[in-house]
């Protein structure tokens, strides 16, 4: 890893809390009133809470959690992970799937 | 399709001017990316980041050492983080405490310089090759 690092780095005296927010692309397989199914790269773990934006003229984007997660084999043979996830409610930024980036 | 994102829970523990180095609970795969946003002397700092690497600490279960390196797809304004890490590695001052509610971030006193540096305090134990 010779050479891997070209800037001097600084150790903060106490570590500062933060978030990093990940997107990944699903597959929305059913959607009922209350839960949606969607096929996932990554599993998740049950009881987590995510958001799903969903896009569209009308975009949406709702606060869910996850139900249940299995693995699933697709027909080209792919493993994916089929997540059931409850919705709990609409964000409140629901105006358009990008619409409250910091 | 949709797009399912979450949020990971992570702590800043180095920055550079190129990359930072994160602890967090989860595994992140390489060459994920998202958004970063930390607060920072009560404003939160956000920008883009790329997995670099994930190593996990051993003998710590569940913890990850994270380096992830920031990425120029924003603006590089008062709410960027390279904003916040360019004032951090700008002063580059003595020995101080960085809290979310400090007036300004502070590093400590081990810098480290050129490439394939690194700070003593975090270094793991030297090998011998000569043996006891």
């Amino acid at each position: 890893m010779l050479g891997r690092r070209r800037h001097s780095r600084y150790l903060l005296a106490q570590p500062v809390e933060g978030h990093l927010r990940v997107r990944e692309e699903v597959t929305i397989k059913k959607w009922s009133g209350s839960d949606v199914v969607v096929l996932a790269s990554e599993p998740c773990a049950c009881n987590e809470r995510l958001t799903l934006e969903v896009p569209g003229p009308l975009g949406r984007r709702l606060h869910v959690q996850v139900v249940e997660c299995r693995p699933a084999v697709t027909d080209e043979g792919a493993i994916l992970h089929r997540c059931r996830l409850a919705i709990l409610e609409a964000a409140a930024d629901c105006a358009g799937p990008a619409a409250s980036e910091p | 399709m949709g797009t399912l994102v979450r949020s990971v829970p992570v702590r800043l523990v180095e920055v550079s001017s190129g990359g930072c180095l994160l602890e967090s609970d989860r595994r992140l795969k390489a060459g994920t990316c998202g958004l970063l946003a930390v607060p920072l002397a009560g404003l939160v700092h956000a920008d883009d980041v790329r997995v670099a690497r994930c190593q996990q600490v051993a003998g710590a279960g569940a913890a990850f050492n994270v380096g992830a390196e920031l990425l120029r797809t924003r603006r590089f304004g008062r709410r960027s983080l390279r904003a916040a890490v360019a004032r951090i590695v700008g002063d580059g001052r003595g020995v101080g405490h960085a809290r979310p509610d400090a007036e300004e971030p502070q590093p400590v006193g081990v810098r480290t310089d050129g490439a394939g540096g690194r700070c003593e305090s975090r270094a793991p134990p030297a090998h011998s090759d000569n043996g006891p």
